[in-house]
């Protein structure tokens, strides 16, 4: 029970207010006892006090003038609810659960015997296709990414494709039959696809990507969906603007046994040919860089963010994390030279100094392997938009040519 | 009717629907058909009070049923068989709901107000003003969260018990009460706000 606030009693000018202001301050029912009381009305006395709750209500023009707006809108919220459904509605209705019972067909059961075949056929699938690795982990590892690689081209790889909106220059697509054939605009690039070019070119996917191939450029297609984006370089330079990533979407491009992966708002990353090591320099954002050899399962362990105006580097089995400095050799990394001594001149450049290095990564590329490679100071890729992401990465031609079928086998 | 006869009434009611059920499981069709006959008035209330003003209500009993012929292999019936026809039909209708939220202004400009239930009005003024409180009345309950909803309007309109409607919503009856209580605070609230209830029934309400 409860007391009538003063605050009942002020009126707003109105004749409900008025009638409120004359209630007499009796001792009201609380508001669940009226609660009750409305919705279950249709009973015959739910809390047992019908009697006693309609004398109050005789007495109390406080509650009386409550209870009667609370009625009111519930009339007025039963009046909105749908019409009832006419003869007619309802007979159309019944005819036709009589002919959706009539399509029905009992579904198949499954007896426990074939329940119990079907589920050691189950665990016997399960352990062909997962016993295999767990036993043979280190031969699956010596065989590689390259081996997935090609099951990825022969079944198709990850990803329905996206679809090329532009395709600049003498690019060139080989399908799982190994069979070259022109990219053209429209063309769908899947998973499992090697692109290919001779001369420098572009293949644009619109609203996801923008990639230029530097000339003799070669890259294995790993997925390409609306998810992921995953690349692998196997020889040349490919230089990647990448559109805003939405959550769940992923741009990576492996290289040399590394990943690098799109994070930020925008970065470039540059790996030009030379025998000093390889390396990622970001201008803007964020890359993820790691030892991995899968771009689905990254390695933590040797996982290192390079944020805008610091460059990784990795030689002789070393890793260094630096700020980026400027260099005289960005003119000869804008225009590839076929032999790598050209560009030995920026590795001392960028070589880093034995205070800046961070970690040891052991890396799943050979040493000798990466002490082929070099790394230099990056032009800045001028206006490119802030939503969009830019990699650049370029792998030695002398280093990766001799082993083109078999080279990233080597590498990872 | 004695409490007791009530309830014998509504166990043999729930044996009938039990056989009725398993008569359809065992592949007898024309047992899908006896079920809508007995419960199709149900369904039908159920999805009104649930949907507020529409005029695809058939479209939802035939839904309602539809899921109905779909899951009815699988009822094994651990609860009440009206129980689990409740929980498909809420389900049904919210399904609705949700669709007609992003309409939910279409369907007062297609209703007349005969159509709701305002044949007694006579004064065209009476009848348009009627219709815009019971408007906003309903646009306040679009505004409330899905849970709430369906627990207001199984509550206020349907008039199921607490447990009723725990048992519909497979949730606890504390879960029922508590979302009640902040449904009903929201809509007083709102409706005391745009003027639709007036200050003083909230006094007996909150």
């Amino acid at each position: 029970m409860k007391e009538p606030t003063d605050d009942t009693a002020v009126s707003t000018g109105n004749a409900a207010d008025t009638v409120l202001a004359a209630a007499p301050l009796a001792q009201c029912p609380d508001a669940d006892t009226w609660r009750e009381w409305l919705c279950n009305s249709r009973d015959d006395d739910p809390i047992g006090r019908r009697s006693e709750l309609a004398e109050h209500l005789d007495g109390c023009r406080l509650c009386r003038a409550g209870v009667d707006e609370v009625r009111r809108y519930q009339t007025l919220l039963l009046r909105g609810k749908a019409p009832a459904l006419t003869v007619e509605q309802r007979a159309s209705v019944e005819e036709r659960v009589r002919l959706l019972a009539g399509s029905w067909t009992r579904p198949a059961r499954v007896t426990p015997r074939l329940a119990w075949g079907l589920a050691v056929a189950i665990a016997v699938a399960l352990v062909a296709a997962l016993g295999h690795p767990l036993l043979t982990k280190q031969a699956e590892s010596q065989r590689g990414f390259q081996e997935r690689l090609e099951g990825a081209r022969q079944t198709g790889g990850r990803g329905l494709g996206l679809t090329t909106g532009a395709v600049d220059g003498g690019i060139e697509v080989a399908d799982t039959t190994g069979h070259w054939h022109a990219l053209r605009p429209g063309d769908l690039l899947k998973g499992g696809l090697r692109v290919r070019a001779a001369a420098h070119g572009r293949i644009v996917v619109p609203g996801r990507f923008e990639v230029e191939l530097a000339p003799r450029t070669e890259v294995d297609v790993l997925a390409m969906g609306a998810h992921d984006v995953w690349l692998r370089l196997r020889d040349g330079q490919v230089e990647c603007q990448v559109e805003k990533l939405h959550a769940g979407q992923r741009f990576a491009v492996m290289f040399a046994g590394f990943r690098a992966s799109v994070v930020g708002t925008r970065f470039v990353v540059q790996h030009p040919r030379g025998d000093g090591g390889v390396g990622v320099v970001v201008t803007e954002g964020a890359v993820r860089v790691d030892a991995a050899d899968d771009p689905a399962q990254p390695q933590a362990e040797t996982m290192t963010t390079v944020r805008a105006g610091n460059q990784w580097h990795f030689a002789g089995g070393r890793m260094a994390l630096e700020p980026i400095r400027a260099t005289p050799a960005t003119a000869e990394q804008a225009a590839p030279t076929p032999e790598p001594a050209t560009t030995s001149t920026t590795t001392g450049a960028m070589r880093p100094p034995s205070g800046h290095v961070h970690g040891t990564l052991v890396p799943p590329i050979p040493p000798v392997m990466a002490s082929t490679l070099v790394v230099a100071a990056p032009p800045i890729a001028p206006s490119v938009p802030a939503d969009r992401k830019q990699i650049v990465i370029e792998v030695p031609h002398q280093t990766m040519e001799p082993a083109v079928g078999q080279g990233a086998a080597t590498a990872d | 009717m004695t409490a007791l006869q009530g309830r014998d009434d509504r166990e043999g009611s729930d044996a009938l629907d039990q056989q009725l059920v398993q008569a359809f499981q065992r592949g007898n069709a024309n047992a899908l058909s006896d079920l809508y006959r007995r419960h199709g008035r149900r369904v039908e209330s159920v999805a009104r009070h649930v949907v507020g003003p529409t005029s695809e209500l058939e479209d939802i009993v035939q839904d309602t049923f539809i899921e109905v012929q779909r899951a009815l292999h699988k009822f094994r019936g651990e609860s009440r068989f009206t129980t689990w026809l409740h929980r498909i039909t809420v389900n049904v209708a919210l399904q609705h709901v949700r669709k007609g939220r992003r309409k939910g202004w279409l369907r007062w400009l297609s209703l007349d107000p005969s159509e709701l239930g305002m044949h007694g009005s006579t004064e065209t003024s009476g009848r348009l003003e009627a219709r815009d409180e019971c408007r906003q009345l309903y646009d306040i309950l679009g505004e409330l969260g899905e849970k709430k909803y369906a627990v207001f309007t199984l509550f206020e309109l349907e008039g199921m018990t607490l447990e009723e409607i725990a048992a519909t919503l497979d949730v606890s009856v504390n879960t029922v009460k508590s979302r009640l209580f902040h449904a009903r605070k929201e809509v007083f609230e709102a409706a005391r706000a745009r003027g639709v209830l007036p200050a003083h029934a909230l006094q007996v309400i909150k």
